[in-house]
């Protein structure tokens, strides 16, 4: 029989796993994200401003409050999308534009799911 | 005609066929949300389409045909650089989402997956039919692209059913039901069936793809070679080509090729895209580890006449500063002053991954060994400024005179977002549009 030597494992090692990549943390299904450079100001208010860069989630079903990039009246625009009771509303986050209310079949892009902004190159 | 029973089983095996429809112009369908369904051409830079969206061909704009001739056809016609950095990661994205279905996935090409899926039916609590369809709508919802699905029992048969409905089709082909599929079908249009074979068959009265599968083994096995017989046991539904799943790390042959415009007879010219061509493909042969036993070069003609020359290494290399005698060589026996050629290539074939060096007998074992040492620099050197940022001296004329005019820019690389440089992107496709 041999002696084990004991003690408390380092912290740092015990942590050592549980290291998150800022691109896993941004982008959580890899397969179907998409980059966007935001032109418009139609989310400001929702704190997505020209030039900021989306992530664009394709092939998720979008819920109420979520940001969606949806084709309205052959535009592509990036709206709130929000359902009451069977129809859609695509709302946007700036006063100055009037809520869309869709007739025909809703065309999705995608879902917004992160935005980034780099201050400094 | 069609009650003839080749599989008594009707899944033996699985195996899916998975095509990309006009994969290159969907992709750009799919960045770009505001040209959906237009009539769109990719291969803009090179004067003729490598690629035709569904609502062109309907037009009878194809694959292959100038670009020139294509805008007489369409005159609204889209014409697009390829943007080949978009189409390898969608190209990526779909091998992966396939292997979420099995890990035995073939990287066929950019645009073509096989996958073989038998016995994964109890893994993934699902027929072979719903497999195949999820792996179809997968696709189609992550990445925003249509893709053709043939689902049968040999590889040769899940071609024949991925093109049976296209674009976006999803065909079933279960060994009892191969008759039905065959019958009308020209053997021309079967894998692995070319010109020649088509001919040879028709000499024999054979046309269709079910009279080729309905010959009796003796005959084919008297009147055909081994790839022929090959191809008549897969129609048949016995398998022999297998999926196979390793990445693509063993190459037959590496070539690279460069178009110019405007063409030209100037030696000097041609000769530094052909020492820029073999450096190319010497970098994508180290990067695989393997040694090249034999070299083509060859210059093309603005007629898309080739000539060539083919060379024997007398031991394997892959450093182009040994190789650039040869090459000069080469170049002098096909160049003729009077033409004016539009391409140059160099085909790299035999590679072997060996890793141990063996010297002729009256070669100075020094040298080449100082040679390994130096590409060791120029690689790693290259890795940190950019490809080819450090070159052979013979192919040094093309940074002073230019590469040839290489058309519109895409719209990725028209796109640089804040942090990246020409050389290093992000590896998530850009959705362009004003939003």
């Amino acid at each position: 029989m041999g002696y084990i030597v004991a003690g408390f494992p380092s912290p740092a090692e015990e942590e050592l796993g549980d290291i998150l990549s800022f691109d896993e943390y941004l982008i959580t299904r890899p397969n179907s994200s998409f980059i966007l450079k935001v032109s418009g100001d139609s989310m400001v208010n929702a704190g997505i401003m020209p030039g900021d860069l989306v992530i664009v989630e394709k092939g998720r079903n979008p819920k109420t409050g979520d940001i969606v990039i949806a084709e309205v009246d052959g535009e592509w625009t990036m709206k709130y999308f929000r359902k009451e009771g069977k129809a859609i509303v695509l709302e946007a986050a700036n006063p100055r534009y009037a809520p869309i209310h869709p007739q025909e079949e809703l065309r999705l892009c995608g879902i917004v799911t992160a935005v980034v902004r780099k201050y400094h190159q | 005609m069609s009650d003839t029973i080749f599989s008594l089983h009707s899944w033996p095996q699985a195996i899916i066929h998975v095509d990309g429809d006009a994969f290159f112009t969907s992709c750009e369908e799919a960045i770009h949300p505001e040209i959906r369904g237009r009539a769109i051409v990719t291969g803009g830079e090179r004067g003729i389409i490598a690629c035709a969206s569904y609502t062109a061909k309907k037009m009878g704009i194809k694959r292959g045909v100038s670009i020139l001739d294509a805008k007489r056809i369409c005159p609204g016609l889209l014409i697009l650089p390829s943007d080949y950095e978009t189409y390898s990661i969608f190209s990526r994205r779909m091998f992966h989402i396939i292997r979420q279905y099995t890990p035995q996935v073939e990287e066929y090409s950019i645009d073509e997956a096989f996958a073989d899926i038998t016995g994964m039916r109890r893994a993934m609590r699902a027929s072979y039919e719903i497999i195949a369809s999820r792996i179809k709508e997968d696709v189609c919802r992550n990445l925003g692209i249509n893709v053709s699905v043939g689902l049968s029992i040999t590889k040769v048969l899940a071609k024949v059913a991925s093109k049976y409905q296209k674009p976006n089709g999803l065909t079933i082909i279960s060994g009892r039901a191969i008759p039905v599929y065959l019958q009308n079908l020209p053997v021309q249009d079967v894998w692995g069936i070319g010109h020649a074979t088509t001919n040879y068959l028709a000499k024999m009265g054979i046309r269709t793809a079910l009279e080729f599968a309905r010959m009796p083994e003796s005959v084919v096995k008297a009147l055909f070679t081994k790839p022929g017989i090959e191809l008549w046991h897969e129609l048949r539904g016995d398998s022999v080509y297998p999926v196979i799943a390793e990445e693509k790390s063993r190459y037959a042959s590496i070539s690279k090729t460069k178009t110019f415009a405007p063409p030209t007879g100037d030696p000097d010219y041609l000769l530094a895209h052909l020492m820029r061509n073999l450096e190319s493909a010497c970098i994508k042969a180290r990067r695989y580890q393997l040694c090249v036993g034999r070299l083509v070069a060859y210059l093309k003609k603005q007629n898309f006449d080739c000539l060539g020359q083919e060379v024997k290494l007398s031991r394997p290399c892959v450093y182009p500063m040994e190789l650039t005698e040869v090459i000069r060589n080469m170049f002098n026996l096909i160049y003729q002053s009077k033409e004016i050629y539009r391409a140059t290539g160099i085909v790299l074939l035999d590679l072997d991954q060996s890793h141990e060096r063996q010297y002729s007998l009256f070669e100075d074992p020094v040298r080449p060994e100082k040679i390994r040492a130096l590409y060791k620099g120029v690689d790693s050197l290259c890795q940190k400024y950019g490809k080819h940022s450090l070159h052979l001296g013979g192919s040094h004329l093309l940074e002073e005179r230019g590469k040839g005019h290489r058309g519109t820019p895409t719209s990725r690389e028209e796109t640089l977002l804040p942090g990246e440089t020409k050389r290093k992107h992000l590896p998530l496709p850009i959705i362009h549009s004003k939003i």
